[in-house]
């Protein structure tokens, strides 16, 4: 091993992944180029090589800053992008038996292609919107096959699995037994329901909803808790590690993250969202000509956008008075989904008070926050300066 | 330069040598080095963690490209336009503090 590949290796220590990657490419760059002006002045390769090693300083220091800078303070994003590496790594350690995950057969069913009447009745816009579905999905055919695979659901969670999962990492959960239709928890063996959830049954098996996960999880233990990996995250509570959802049913992090903040917000005061907010899934076939707003940061960040379009659409629409809606996404090519509509017009605010304040002036609005789950029993959420946050086109 | 001094004025510094054009690490030593008279001597130690940083935070956006010499690609960063808007602010901050400083010290404003 050559000292250039020796300093590279010991500089990227810690890192992982792209990260790693890149940073060794960098580093390689800067060595290159360092030795290249070095023989510029008449030194040998090899003494090049050593001056420009010297010139870089220690290695160690180099690792240490750069784990500084790309884990430390970013718990939620190195947990999330270890989501594959810990399906595989984590899972052997704990030795917890992954929760399972499947769709509803009878959503599944549903699935089917417009009759050319059907869409020849659709207004233009809806139309339009219709033909850029298409687009994306290689036809209408093409868009049914994602249907029936179920990419446009969102996954339940075996209920089985699930209190096994929590047995083993020795989370005591009082379910009722006795009734069937619903998971209903107790605050002790005898005590009262204190909440219950909707179930399905799959193939003879209870199932819930996974947009609950973190509410259930909240109710049942007051520990930390985190999830890892943007997709089939693991649950991560105290020491137990437990994988969440399967290949054929792919949990989505983003939106078990919604429908928990949101839930959160009904007892957390802290958080700074509307007491009413409807959680908006990842899962939709949405308009693939909707813009999407560029945020700072880096890809797999997770943040989350309040946004009073919907709202003020469907009171002009039919009059009622609708929640604001969140938009949980993670950033990706640097971008992140904070609506279906094509021309929103939106005015990018800093805070809640000035989301209400454009809200009652009829002005379209959103406020981004980054979202920090490193402890989804008291999730924090900063708000992203409107200066930073841009709308683009896709 | 004393080290901690360095660090204080880093992001203003890394920022202000990108406000004036794309550039890779190299360069971006070697300019603040001339136009500082060799007063600010950065190692590239201190430099990547630093601009690593900067791009985590949206501030600057960074693509590796080959040089006319060839070999491995070096990764030439640009300031973006959340950058310049940093940058605004951080000179700003920086003109205040010198301002409330020479105010203290005296001399010359």
């Amino acid at each position: 091993m050559n000292p250039t590949h020796q300093f590279i290796r010991h500089a990227t220590r810690g890192l992982w992944g792209v990260r790693k990657r890149d940073a060794a490419l960098e580093l390689r760059g800067a060595i290159e180029d360092k030795i290249y002006r070095h023989q510029l002045c008449g030194l040998s390769e090899l003494e090049a090589e050593r001056a420009a090693l010297r010139d870089l300083g220690s290695p160690h220091a180099i690792a240490r800053d750069l784990n500084r800078v790309h884990t430390a303070p970013t718990a939620i994003r190195a947990t999330l992008l270890l989501g594959v590496v810990g399906m595989l790594g984590v899972q052997a350690v704990a030795q917890i038996p992954a929760v399972g995950s499947a769709f509803r057969t009878q959503d599944l069913q549903e699935c089917r292609v417009l009759s050319p009447e059907e869409v020849a009745s659709l207004p233009p816009g809806a139309l339009a919107r219709l033909q850029r579905l298409y687009a994306q999905y290689g036809g209408a055919e093409g868009l049914n096959a994602q249907c029936k695979k179920g990419a446009f659901l969102f996954p339940l969670l075996s209920i089985t699995d699930l209190l096994a999962a929590m047995s083993a990492a020795k989370v005591p959960v009082y379910a009722d037994p006795s009734t069937t239709s619903a998971l209903v928890l107790k605050e002790s063996p005898a005590g009262n329901p204190h909440i219950s959830y909707m179930t399905e049954l799959i193939h003879g098996q209870r199932y819930v909803s996974s947009r609950v996960l973190m509410g259930f999880v909240r109710s049942v233990t007051t520990q930390p808790f985190t999830l890892t990996g943007l997709t089939n995250p693991v649950l991560t509570i105290g020491a137990a590690r437990i994988p969440v959802g399967t290949t054929q049913a792919p949990v989505r992090t983003v939106d078990i993250l919604g429908a928990g903040l949101a839930d959160a917000r009904r007892t957390d005061t802290s958080l700074p969202l509307p007491v009413n907010v409807m959680p908006i899934d990842s899962t939709f076939a949405f308009d693939p000509a909707a813009p999407q707003l560029a945020v700072p940061g880096t890809d797999g960040d997770v943040f989350a956008v309040v946004q009073n379009i919907r709202r003020l659409n469907q009171k002009a629409f039919n009059g009622g008075d609708q929640s604001e809606t969140l938009w949980v996404r993670a950033r990706q090519n640097g971008r992140i989904a904070f609506t279906d509509e094509l021309t929103p017009n939106v005015r990018l605010v800093n805070s809640q008070a000035e989301l209400d304040q454009a809200t009652a002036r009829g002005v379209n609005a959103a406020v981004v926050y980054r979202v920090n789950a490193t402890n989804l029993q008291h999730p924090v959420l900063t708000p992203v300066p409107a200066t930073q946050v841009r709308v683009v086109k896709p | 330069m004393d080290a901690q001094q360095l660090k204080g004025h880093l992001d203003l510094l890394l920022l202000a040598t990108l406000d004036t054009g794309p550039r890779y690490g190299g360069q971006i030593i070697a300019d603040v080095q001339a136009s500082t008279d060799g007063y600010f001597s950065m190692r590239e130690g201190t430099l990547y963690p630093a601009l690593h940083r900067l791009e985590k935070q949206g501030f600057i956006h960074g693509e590796f490209q080959t040089l006319p010499r060839g070999g491995s690609p070096v990764k030439v960063y640009t300031l973006t336009p959340t950058g310049k808007t940093e940058l605004t602010a951080q000179r700003e901050k920086y003109d205040r503090f010198t301002r409330a400083v020479r105010g203290v010290i005296g001399g010359p404003a």
